[in-house]
């Protein structure tokens, strides 16, 4: 039998932290403004990694093990050197996605992107209406919502599997429906969230844009969606004195690298393990003390092994590290989200006998 | 003992005998060495695959295209079986390999 099903490359991988995805935060500069983006926009960001870096960085990585990479930002179009980086990385032997507004896509790009659109997994496009009105109050740049419909189409009609992904909050909830219609009419996979976290620089002003109980009751619930595509796992890998391989895949398989080449477990924990500018992408990743501690971290020592709903909510380190500068405790604001859907549920209980 | 796979496709149009034809990886894959496994991606379905000890060697030696003879007498050499036994299990895994599309048969070879 050649096939691996995942839950045994998982552990194959996990087991060795072999690092299998990469996100490549290829810039913090953003042609938006979007009220809710954790980066808080940035215009120029001194010490980003160039063209030069990439080309050194990315045989690395494919000797480390490394299988996909995902391009983000910021929005990565805005790159000064995009079209070089996209030719190296094309050229590359990586499976690949883009995380794009979809605002900077002209069909010069789309088509140069095309030529290699077999190497290219799925284009996610940031899509908050169904309107104008509705997505430009999320993004507060005027003509967003044009120009990413039209990259929406313009990727569609070149092949690529383009997902809509929807951050639904105050200002554009109301659309929810419509934007599902939207994408469904053109055949679109469409997955949206309600999660809205503070800024990395502490700023929590976007939380004001937090749907109230009674509005995200209204929405579709996403839960059923959401766990099903989680690895298999054993009932046991969810015990206390287990490590946190079946939860989270920080610092094993996945990693992210920062537009300065800053080398971090995951897009939200600001827990270098070095810069990969300075040394090799895989001593970095194996030898780093930071990654090395967050691998023998026991589930046991997170708030939320205590609670009835864990594992099934899956909750985020990540976001409690954004939410309360500690990884260990609970994110309250998937609390109040889980609790809504799935109900108050028993707590405390590892409680010992 | 002699195994024959009844699973391949015959090579009659190619007018070639089966230990004859050529294969060669298929252009969809990403592959990566980990713990001397080779672990391959395929891009056109999203599907991992793993091969071990021989599968790697025979894996190996597809990099630059092979008929199952040529696999056979590499594998026969290297692992200290006799021809026959070499050549039948050469056979049955790249049948495996062409089933799964992740071997082709390379029609200038």
């Amino acid at each position: 039998m050649l096939q691996l099903p995942r839950h045994a490359l998982h552990k194959k991988l996990v087991g060795r932290a072999n690092p299998m995805r990469i996100q490549l935060e290829i810039t913090r500069r953003c042609n938006l403004d979007c009220v809710h983006c954790i980066q808080g926009g940035c215009s120029d960001v001194p010490g980003e990694m160039t063209a030069a870096d990439y080309e050194r960085l990315l045989p690395g990585m494919s000797a480390a093990g490394v299988f996909s990479v995902s391009l983000t930002g910021g929005e990565f179009l805005c790159h000064p050197e995009i079209m070089v980086i996209l030719e190296l990385l094309l050229r590359s032997d990586f499976w690949l996605a883009l995380q794009t507004n979809g605002t900077l896509l002209d069909q010069d790009t789309v088509d140069f992107l095309a030529r290699s659109r077999e190497k290219i997994r799925a284009v996610a496009v940031s899509l908050y209406g169904a309107t104008a009105k509705a997505h430009e109050s999320v993004t507060r740049s005027p003509g967003s919502f044009d120009k990413t419909i039209r990259a929406i189409d313009m990727l569609s009609d070149a092949g690529f599997r383009v997902e809509v992904i929807s951050l639904l909050m105050t200002m554009n909830q109301e659309e929810a429906p419509q934007i599902q219609e939207l994408c469904r009419e053109r055949g679109l996979f469409h997955q949206f969230n309600s999660i809205i976290a503070p800024r990395k620089d502490g700023e929590t002003s976007s939380l004001e844009c937090r749907l109230s109980e009674e509005l995200l009751k209204k929405l579709p619930r996403p839960w059923e969606t959401f766990t099903e595509n989680f690895i298999p796992h054993e009932p046991d890998d969810f015990s206390p004195d287990k490590t946190l391989d079946a939860w989270c895949t920080m610092a094993r398989t996945s990693g992210y690298i920062d537009s300065k080449g800053n080398l971090l477990p995951c897009s939200i924990m600001d827990l270098p393990a070095g810069n990969v500018k300075d040394r090799p992408f895989d001593e970095l990743w194996h030898d780093s003390a930071v990654f090395n501690a967050l691998r023998k971290l026991k589930i046991g020592e997170f708030e939320c092994s205590r609670c009835g709903h864990f594992p099934t909510c899956r909750p985020c380190p990540g976001l409690a590290f954004l939410e309360h500068g500690n990884m260990f405790e609970a994110p309250k604001e998937i609390c109040r989200i889980i609790e809504l859907f799935l109900g108050d549920k028993e707590v405390n209980k590892h409680e010992e006998e | 003992m002699f195994h024959f796979c009844q699973e391949l496709r015959p090579a009659k149009k190619l007018g070639v005998p089966m230990g004859e034809v050529v294969f060669k990886k298929s252009a969809s894959l990403i592959e990566r060495r980990i713990d001397g496994e080779a672990i391959l991606l395929d891009i056109k379905s999203g599907v991992y695959y793993d091969l071990k000890d021989v599968g790697v060697f025979i894996w190996e030696i597809l990099s630059g295209g092979a008929s199952a003879r040529q696999i056979a007498a590499a594998v026969a050499e290297s692992f200290n079986v006799d021809a026959e036994t070499a050549l039948a299990d050469t056979l049955e895994l790249l049948n495996d390999l062409e089933t799964e599309g992740l071997i082709v048969r390379d029609a200038e070879g």
